[in-house]
């Protein structure tokens, strides 16, 4: 990986609600993931638009509901019988 | 809780037959056996706990609305850029889920709701490894 050189840094208490400011950072959104030693690391996050629904999907879903809603159901799947396909 | 899962007809309950029979007999071709794989396994996941993490499943507020059922949508692969889905709700009865539709070719060139920016290597910071906080 590259070098990533820091910009700042500075020292931080938390609040009585576990809260700090945040400071210097573009980014809005982050994922945070806390190690056993107590560092916690956040990485800058971007939201990007979901992907949307086919046409042929949404025909789909309008089909499975309407039959649902009529009480028209196939009965319960074996997902362990297609599961047991897999572990051959 | 141990939800049990019903295929909505008629489509899905087609191919999910067609799947497991021709599963079980061998006759899957490579793709679709990575697609059943991970759509059976998701559906595990599924009926032990929707909420699974793995399954980043939410409620698709405009299908709810249209259709006057609540619909959700799960993920059966994650962390890539072709993400298959599928879409359910809560039903016929308590304890049941039925699977309305489901994804079974990616939109290429799509992306995941969140994108994770690449980290590079942090260095040590000078103060610390003078031992000062």
């Amino acid at each position: 990986m590259a070098e990533n050189p820091i910009a700042f840094e500075y020292n931080v208490h938390l609040d009585d609600k576990n809260r700090f400011a945040l400071r210097g950072t573009r980014a809005r959104y982050f994922s945070v993931r806390v190690f056993k030693d107590n560092h916690v690391l956040l990485s800058p996050q971007k939201l990007v638009a979901e992907q949307p629904i086919s046409p042929a999907t949404l025909r789909q879903i309008a089909r499975s509901i309407k039959n649902l809603k009529a009480g028209k159901t196939a009965g319960a799947v074996d997902v362990r019988a297609a599961r047991k396909v897999f572990e051959r | 809780m141990i939800f049990t899962i019903h295929m909505g007809v008629p489509e899905m309950r087609a191919l999910w037959d067609d799947l497991l029979a021709r599963g079980q007999r061998g006759k899957l071709s490579g793709e679709e056996r990575i697609f059943f794989n991970k759509w059976s396994k998701a559906l595990d996941l599924l009926s032990g706990n929707p909420r699974h993490p793995g399954l980043r499943t939410h409620e698709i507020d405009d299908l709810s609305r249209k259709f006057g059922v609540k619909v959700w949508q799960s993920y059966l692969k994650n962390r890539k850029s072709d993400a298959l889905r599928m879409f359910w709700a809560y039903g016929p009865q308590r304890h049941d889920i039925t699977i309305l539709a489901v994804e079974r070719h990616p939109d290429t060139g799509k992306r995941k709701v969140y994108e994770r920016i690449p980290l590079s290597r942090f260095p040590s910071s000078p103060s610390r490894s003078q031992g000062r906080n």
